[in-house]
């Protein structure tokens, strides 16, 4: 029995809250939204081939170092701390007039399909994305 | 600000980009994360204070904030560049532009700001985490911003029993109150599952429950977990119950209003479907089918109007609305009165009288009538219309001369039958406001015609009933008035209806019965009874060719010849009309029909010698010699509806003391004029050759036959005297002599009505003289002459000349001889009045 690999859903799942307040918008419903931890939620792309899982996060900004990754207990958790962006070159005083970057320390946590091996799980950084590569045990 | 969001890009940022470009192995960590307590942001001890209007913030909430103070900017400006971390507290009122530490609640909360947007107004608005509570304890410094001394406050979390109740209970009102709030977005349900911290759970309510400002804050510096929790639960429970108060009353009001609503919906459903298929709904399709109607009626213009105003009256009354079909059957009802639908009159009047003769034999008098009106029609086209009444008796072809006069004009003919009728609303119809309410059958039968000029039969116009409802006799006053009836009136239809195109031909059997002013308003045209001649041709020409086709047979297979067809009329029929003459026709039809059937090749021939085979034995004979052979029996003429007829007057006398009894169900006046004869004889017996001492030792009886029919009118008069005398006298009356006349006290005979008839009358029953009172010379000229030359009559002024032709001459009276009319027979001696009465 294959099990799809599935994110484990928070109730900050970035697309759906969007969807959400879309639809909220439209139909004039709010209410204050809520949130336990200071950590924020990188957006990943999942993709599923023959023989692996491929997950991408958008992780621009990092030093690869400063990336964990850990399997345990069909569960994937991806954290770090990615810090702010500094205009290096700026001269005098600099005043900020958008902000719509996260930073600061960040998790993201995915479940498994039971078809992972985990022993050979690999990664890597290019590009601000972080690729994870999720090869499935044959048979 | 497009400056600020364009990126330069310099040679040397591409440069320090180079290294990045290469992949770089990130290592995974297969095992456990090291477990070490979750990255707080410690909040330091100074902050900078952002003054909150109208709001207070929880932590954990996530709220946005629109920045519009000045001072704020600065502020934000100031934090975006360093840690982020802001205090936010309340302002204890609003109104307060520029607050100082006075104006604020002594809690905020510190919180991270995420975000910082550009709206699309040019506004900048933040969006902030909540992080913890603190205390704000003093100012540092005011300028450019806030800055406090702020004080972390930890929730203080004791756990027990009770709040896990009281986490559980909040959980469970948040759920309902979700639930009951439309304006609550359905997620906020997994959030309130997946906060565990019961401290977090009661921020998080807080936070989204309508409560004041004031309760908020006082929330808020609830730092006792389990306390708080309860306020907000004392809180979500009146939330809640005010929810589903409201609930339930809209549920009783959708209960109440949701059938009907339901249908309504349906309905308009529906109405879109039928309107997307090109078809109208029901009530337009209906609207506008009337609206069509009503052009093609062309209607005066005061009935369009009405039937205007009503059909935009229908447009706006649901179809379900029993109004709507009345003032449907309304409306349909003017549409269908043929306000301008006429038959173009045929005024030939070469052709008219060809129709006319063809249809009906004789009867001279009213086809004169009748070409009469179409010649007047002819010069003066909307001249009125005259409203004829033809009285006569039954079977005379009253009514059959009225569809031959409409076949004559070209016109549609109505024939609506009166007798028994008793409600006015007949003839006017039921005003609208009625159940079930109808136009009256004037109305209705001009629809059913088609047209507006239509002849129109009120047939038995003598036999119109009156009651509590009306007397339909009054309603027909104005229909019949040529002044009045081009604006008839019915209840119904409530607009003016013009019937002065129509021609109205009344028919009765006797015209007494009729109310003087509805006789006042017709033109009587008197249909005498038929006579045997006349008989005999309409039997030649009508009934026979009719009943022979009738029952299938031609004229190859039963010739009825002349004396067959006199011995019916003579010995089988006693009418003045001719329905039982046809009744009998149709009998040796029948007869033949049998041997026909049955494959009898020879054609049938009936001679007056052959019709008892057919018809049995004779019905009828010739009643007056038989019975008049004793004394005391006198012939009588009488006039009734059926046509005239003969009578006996019997008398007989018994011992008694001069008394006289009179039976045989006369009326006062009948029994009065046989008083009057009683008495005319007691008072000239010796002069009328009666011995009076005879008179006074017995009782008078005269009597009428037959005893079951009524009779009145003073017309029996003379035969009552002739009657009498001829018992007395002992001299019997001639049984060839039929009588009529009013007696007077003083000898006179006086004229009396329906000559004509009485003088057929006489002549079918076998008589040959006839006395009539000399006033009633006149009326002779109606006799057809056939009667005349068959019959002698005699015109008496006095008794003496009635009892001289009547009474057998054997027993010798006073009067002179010379005066004598002597019977036809008796020749030329014979006063023959034919050449008078010409």
């Amino acid at each position: 029995m294959k099990v799809e690999l599935a994110s484990v859903e928070d109730d900050f799942d970035q697309l759906a809250q969007q969807m959400g307040k879309i639809m909220d918008e439209m139909l004039e419903r709010n209410f204050v939204r809520f949130r336990w931890t200071q950590q924020w939620r990188p957006s990943v792309n999942l993709y599923e081939a023959d023989d692996r899982y491929v997950v991408c996060v958008d992780l621009a900004g990092m030093d690869h170092r400063r990336i964990e990754i850990h399997v345990e207990n069909q569960k994937l958790t991806i954290s770090g701390t990615r810090p702010g962006p500094r205009p290096g070159q700026a001269q005098g005083e600099i005043r900020v007039r958008m902000m719509e970057i996260d930073e600061g320390p960040f998790s993201r946590e995915l479940a498994l399909a039971s078809d992972v091996d985990p022993t050979r799980i690999a990664a890597r950084y290019c590009k601000g994305y972080l690729w994870i590569d999720l090869p499935r045990s044959s048979g | 600000m497009a400056d600020d969001d364009t990126v330069d890009l310099t040679r040397e940022q591409q440069v320090e980009q180079d290294d990045s470009e290469q992949e770089q192995p990130v290592a995974t960590v297969l095992g456990g994360r090291p477990e070490g307590p979750p990255e707080h942001v410690s909040i330091p001890d100074e902050l900078p204070i952002l003054p909150l209007r109208d709001s207070v913030a929880f932590p954990g909430t996530i709220m946005p904030l629109a920045v519009g103070r000045e001072k704020s900017r600065q502020l934000i400006d100031s934090v975006l560049t360093g840690n982020k971390i802001v205090g936010l507290v309340a302002q204890r009122f609003s109104e307060t532009e520029d607050p100082g530490l006075g104006d604020l609640y002594r809690v905020g909360t510190a919180v991270m700001i995420l975000r910082l947007l550009k709206m699309p107004d040019g506004t900048q608005s933040i969006v902030v985490h909540g992080l913890s509570r603190f205390g704000l304890e003093s100012l540092i410094r005011a300028e450019p911003f806030m800055v406090g001394k702020a004080n972390v406050r930890e929730d203080r979390v004791e756990p027990s029993t009770e709040l896990e109740a009281l986490v559980h209970n909040c959980r469970h009102a948040a759920g309902r109150v979700i639930e009951l709030s439309p304006n609550v977005a359905d997620d906020a349900k997994i959030v309130l599952t997946n906060i565990e911290e019961p401290g977090a759970l009661a921020d998080f309510l807080a936070a989204n429950l309508s409560i004041g400002l004031v309760h908020k804050q006082e929330l808020l510096e609830t730092f006792d977990v389990t306390d708080r929790l309860r306020k907000v639960h004392a809180a979500l429970a009146t939330q809640l119950e005010v929810l589903e108060l409201s609930d339930k009353l809209q549920t009783q009001v959708k209960e109440q209003i949701g059938e009907s609503q339901r249908q309504y919906y349906l309905r308009e459903q529906l109405k879109v479907i039928q309107k997307e298929l090109g078809q109208l709904d029901q009530q337009d399709a209906e609207v506008q089918h009337l609206k069509e109607q009503i052009a093609k009626a062309k209607m005066p213009e005061s009935v369009q109007e009405a039937a205007e105003r009503e059909v935009a009256r229908l447009s706006k009354i649901p179809t379900a609305s029993p109004e709507y079909s009345v003032a449907m059957d309304y409306v349909d009802w003017l549409c269908r009165v043929p306000w301008s639908v006429s038959t173009e009159d045929q005024l030939d009047i070469a052709r008219a009288e060809r129709v006319l003769d063809h249809d009906h034999y004789g009867l001279e008098k009213v086809k004169k009538r009748i070409m009469q009106f179409l010649a007047v029609r002819k010069l003066k086209p909307h001249g009125r219309g005259p409203i004829l009444c033809f009285v006569g008796p039954p079977g005379v072809g009253k009514t059959s001369l009225g569809q031959s006069i409409a076949r004559a004009m070209g016109r549609k003919f109505i024939r609506m039958s009166l007798g028994g009728m008793r409600d006015e609303a007949d003839i006017r119809g039921h005003r609208r406001t009625y159940i079930g309410s109808l136009p009256g059958r004037i109305v209705q039968d001009i629809v059913k015609a088609g047209a507006n000029n239509p002849v129109f039969m009120l047939d038995e116009v003598d036999k119109i009933g009156a009651d509590f409802r009306g007397d339909p006799a009054a309603a027909l006053l104005e229909v019949l008035d040529p002044q009045q009836n081009y604006s008839f009136t019915d209840h119904y239809l409530d607009v003016p209806l013009d019937l002065s195109r129509v021609m109205f031909i009344a028919t009765a059997n006797y015209i007494d019965p009729v109310i003087p002013a509805l006789q006042d308003r017709m033109e009587l045209i008197e249909l005498p009874g038929y006579t045997e001649q006349d008989k005999l041709h309409i039997a030649r020409r009508y009934l026979v060719p009719r009943q022979l086709s009738e029952h299938g047979l031609t004229a190859k297979d039963l010739r009825i010849e002349d004396g067959a067809l006199l011995r019916i009329i003579e010995g089988y029929t006693r009418e003045a009309g001719v329905r039982n003459l046809e009744r009998q026709i149709a009998g040796v039809c029948r007869a033949v029909a049998v041997q026909v059937a049955r494959g009898k090749r020879r054609a049938a021939r009936v001679t007056a010698r052959t019709v008892s085979r057919y018809l049995g034995l004779d019905r009828f004979e010739p009643e007056t010699a038989s019975r008049t052979s004793v004394p005391g029996v006198a012939t009588g003429l009488a006039f009734s509806p059926a046509g005239g007829m003969i009578i006996f007057v019997e008398a007989t006398r018994m011992p008694g003391k001069g008394g006289l009894i009179l039976t045989g169900q006369i009326g006062d006046v009948m029994r009065e004029s046989a008083q009057a004869a009683f008495s005319l004889v007691r008072s000239r017996s010796e002069k009328l050759g009666v011995h009076i001492e005879k008179l006074a030792s017995c009782d008078i009886h005269i009597h009428v036959p037959a005893g079951a029919v009524p009779k009145d009118g003073p017309s029996a008069g003379v035969a009552m005297l002739a009657a009498l005398v001829s018992l007395c006298s002992e001299r019997p009356v001639r049984s060839d002599v039929a009588m009529t006349g009013e007696v007077t006290l003083r000898g006179l005979v006086l004229p009396v009505g329906g000559i004509k008839e009485k003088v057929l009358a006489a002549e079918r029953a076998g008589i040959s003289t006839v006395i009539l009172p000399q006033r009633n010379k006149n009326d002779l000229a109606e006799v057809p002459k056939e009667a005349r030359d068959k019959l002698t009559f005699v015109l008496a002024s006095r008794v003496e000349d009635v009892l001289k032709a009547a009474i057998e001459p054997p027993a010798p009276i006073g009067a002179g001889r010379k005066k004598k009319t002597r019977s036809r027979a008796t020749g030329k001696a014979t006063r023959k009045v034919k050449a008078k009465a010409k």
